[in-house]
């Protein structure tokens, strides 16, 4: 459903479901070692980043986490079961 | 023998408890006897007397007073007190020796006595005589540890016997002895807790207390809630080996996130194992959860708010960002160009196009109206459907579409039959009406996206026959005991205006009908011959367009299908307040300017844009540059001067300030676009938004209108007056 959608949007180039032990439940990557990698290392920043949030204040919680690089743009929506990661490379036509 | 009259008399006198008149008689004796013991100055020099002299005296008197233990050898044996009670005494000699101090005893020579003073004793024990005949074992117990002390006080540290000496032992020879036993397993854990993880735990066990005390649980239930949970720990072991086991139970039932780190590197040695059916069970849940579908959610605007990141920009008069690119990245700054350099150098007003709302799901129909959100100017709610009557009635939608995400609508709603009007409430943003084409009115609850709306008219009596063609949300001033409420006002073809509350139900009360009103237009006797020749299909005028005066909630103004525009009141369902006669064909809209107050613009069928002032029934100027019906029309909300309106075949902005002759843009449809129907502005940004008859939605950004006049009002009026002006010139001269 919606998740398909994000797939069929221009530019992105993989959407990851990551459950909370940093197994991959839904992938759109064709190549799981890929995918295995992007699973760990996104996890590892993603509670680095909710730590450092949390630890100015900890009443706060991470909610979005987006880097831009060069190439393309990550965006992470972590949550308390799970982690979602979609991949995308810029380009300015909707 | 006198110390025994002495003692006689000194009993005598320290009977009495305080010193009375009786002890100072008695002690008068006590004096006079003493005085044959002493000489008599010794009393009389107070300043020579010693302590240590005068305390003997007393001391003699008072030790009398306890029983005395004469011992065998005939010296006194009796214990003496430790304090001297001399006080009572001391105070009696004081007073009798101020009566005989006279000259002469201090000239005489006074005799002093010396003493020795008496041992004051401060510790006294007595030895304890211990009779060895009679009592054995003690005696042996004593004379013991008697020698004991003796030997220690001998052997005491510091004595000689204790020296420092060197010793050589000997050494104990040597043997290994190999052994076997199982691997000792090693496992290392570390964990941190960081600052918030110790308020989780805290939170966590905050709760249970609460939780606890709400549900006043006895003791043996929290342990078995504790044993349970530990009991799930074997199993969450298999996944989870390197986490301790013995965890106290608040600590249990968190999710704790810090274990995920170190699993997160064995993550690949665990690829490979099965997935258990709780595993799956647990993937299951997460994919179909509500919050995964939320995040999507927000994750889907992200990215195709990345997408089209220039467009919002221009759309939020924002600076457009370049994204630096590889590769791309001169080509791209080449067209960024070209595009500013065409903007910039037509220094007339136009629209630059930005975006379209499409999708599928609308393909084909046609957008019959466009309302923006009230409280959130974000939202954009479109109904789709017929334009014009069709002999099938295809099924109607609306949908919900937001600047954030300009790709797919947010919310979709189905209904049976074509959408004709719509109205965002203003006192619950998230209640938005729909008026079918079938006359039924349905109001939707955004906030939960269901299909079914909250209320309906399905059922209700008083529904509409015809077309809904407007409806508003009118806040109205309701009785004394209530508060202002909203209704939903619905005009419709069927001659009927209606007015809704959603308070109990859904219930409804006529407003008024619409009658037909004959046309009073000076004209050639041949139009009135028009008039009785057409056939009445109905004694009611149908209602093609609706509009409440914003200051006055009491007023509106319908257009009819005739041409004819009326005022009406809510208090009189009878009879028109006004009546404007203009157009000659149905009026497909009629707004009130935002500014001023009493001035409307009606577009209708006739090619013609018709601008009234309230208590003029001519209007004022009329408007027109095509030969193709008018269908919709908006005032500008940043000028007053300036509306837009829509006819089949392009989109035309109007300044009136400019020229009411011309409008001022004109943007011609594509041939894939078809016709456009409905216009609306932007209430946040200088865009026009255009639906067509396909069911797309254009966004377009004003650029290089003229500024909004300081003084709207003004401005409008000055272009009333002009008219008017005109207007009357040309009958003056005609």
């Amino acid at each position: 459903e919606t998740f398909k959608r994000i797939l069929a949007h221009k530019g992105v180039v993989g959407v990851i479901i990551v459950n909370f032990d940093g197994i991959p439940i839904r992938s759109s990557f064709a190549d799981s070692s890929l995918t295995v990698q992007y699973c760990a290392l996104i996890q590892q920043l993603a509670h680095k980043s909710r730590s450092a949030i949390r630890d100015l204040d900890a009443g706060n919680d991470l909610t979005f986490l987006r880097i831009r690089s060069k190439k393309n743009e990550i965006m992470v929506a972590p949550d308390k079961d799970y982690l979602l990661v979609v991949v995308q490379e810029p380009c300015d036509q909707p | 023998m006198s110390q025994v009259k002495l003692q006689e008399s000194i009993v005598t006198s320290s009977r009495p408890a305080a010193a009375g008149q009786s002890a100072a008689n008695a002690s008068k004796k006590a004096r006079q006897s003493r005085k044959g013991f002493y000489a008599s100055g010794l009393y009389a020099s107070r300043a020579t007397s010693g302590v240590s002299s005068r305390k003997s005296g007393e001391e003699k008197g008072v030790w009398s007073k306890y029983p005395r233990l004469p011992n065998d050898q005939g010296g006194e044996d009796t214990p003496k007190p430790l304090l001297e009670d001399d006080k009572k005494v001391s105070y009696d000699t004081k007073e009798t020796m101020e009566s005989p101090l006279t000259e002469a005893d201090l000239e005489a020579d006074v005799d002093i006595e010396i003493s020795e003073t008496d041992t004051i004793w401060l510790l006294d024990i007595k030895p304890k005589l211990v009779n060895p005949e009679t009592d054995g074992d003690l005696a042996e117990l004593i004379k013991q540890r008697n020698e004991a002390y003796k030997a220690l006080l001998a052997d005491k540290v510091g004595n000689d016997k204790y020296v420092a000496r060197e010793m050589n032992t000997l050494e104990a020879t040597k043997m290994t002895k190999p052994c076997q036993t199982d691997e000792i397993g090693r496992s290392e854990f570390g964990n941190t807790a960081s600052g918030w993880d110790m308020f989780d735990s805290f939170q966590a066990q905050l709760e249970k207390e609460k939780a606890d005390r709400f549900e006043k649980k006895t003791d043996e239930e929290l342990a078995k809630e504790a044993e349970q949970q530990q009991g799930d720990d074997p199993l969450e072991d298999n996944r989870r080996p390197l986490e301790p086991t013995s965890k106290s139970p608040a600590f249990v039932g968190r999710q704790s996130t810090t274990p995920s780190v170190l699993d997160s590197e064995f993550g690949t040695v665990r690829e490979s194992v099965a997935m258990t059916a709780e595993e799956q069970a647990q993937l299951d849940a997460i994919l179909t959860s509500p919050k995964l579908k939320q995040t999507l959610f927000i994750i889907e605007r992200a990215v195709v708010q990345n997408n089209s990141q220039n467009l919002l920009a221009t759309y939020r008069h924002l600076p457009i960002i370049e994204l630096d690119k590889t590769g791309d990245s001169e080509a791209e700054a080449s067209q960024a160009l070209l595009v500013r350099q065409k903007s910039g150098a037509s220094l007339s007003p136009h629209l630059a196009y930005l975006w379209r709302y499409s999708c599928p799901a609308v393909k084909g129909q046609a957008v019959t109206c466009m309302v923006w959100n009230k409280q959130n100017k974000d939202i954009l709610a479109v109904s789709y459907g017929k334009h014009e009557y069709e002999p099938e009635m295809k099924n109607g939608l609306v949908c919900c579409w937001s600047v954030k995400n300009i790709q797919q609508p947010e919310r979709v709603f189905r209904t049976k039959s074509g959408v004709t009007a719509l109205s965002w409430s203003t006192q619950f943003s998230y209640l938005l009406a729909a008026g079918l084409f079938d006359g039924h009115v349905l109001i939707f609850d955004v906030r939960t996206g269901s299909q079914e709306p909250v209320f309906d008219s399905y059922l209700s009596p008083g529904r509409h026959f015809g077309p809904v063609r407007q409806l508003e949300w009118v806040r109205k001033e309701a009785g004394k005991h209530e508060e202002t409420q909203e209704v939903l006002v619905s005009a419709s073809s069927d001659g009927r205006v209606i007015q809704w509350s959603i308070r109990k139900g859904f219930e409804f009360k006529e407003l008024m009908k619409l009658k037909r009103v004959t046309t009073v237009l000076p004209g050639p006797s041949q139009k009135q011959k028009q008039q009785k020749a057409d056939a009445l299909i109905s004694r009611q005028a149908s209602g093609s367009s609706m509009a409440f005066n914003p200051n006055d909630k009491n007023v509106y103004l319908v257009g009819t299908e005739d041409g004819n525009l009326h005022k009406c009141s809510c208090s009189y369902n009878e009879q028109y307040l006004e009546s404007y006669f203009g157009h000659s064909s149905p009026v497909y809209s009629v707004k009130w300017s935002p500014f001023l107050t009493d001035v409307f613009i009606s577009c209708a069928a006739d090619w013609t844009i018709n601008l009234w002032q309230a208590d003029r029934t001519r209007p004022v100027t009329t408007m027109g540059s095509s030969t193709k019906s008018i269908n919709s029309l908006s005032w500008s909300p940043k000028s007053s001067c300036i509306f837009a309106c829509v006819n089949d075949g392009q989109l035309e902005v109007w300044n009136m300030a400019h020229s009411t002759l011309d409008p001022i843009i004109t943007e011609p449809t594509d041939e894939d676009t078809g016709r456009y129907t409905h216009v609306l502005f932007s209430d946040n940004s200088d865009s026009l938004l255009v639906g067509d008859a396909q069911g797309n939605v254009q966004v377009f950004k004003l650029e290089n209108m003229p500024s909004a006049p300081k003084n709207q009002a003004e401005a409008l009026d000055r272009v009333i007056q002009l008219a008017l002006k005109t207007e009357l010139n040309a009958s003056q001269t005609a």
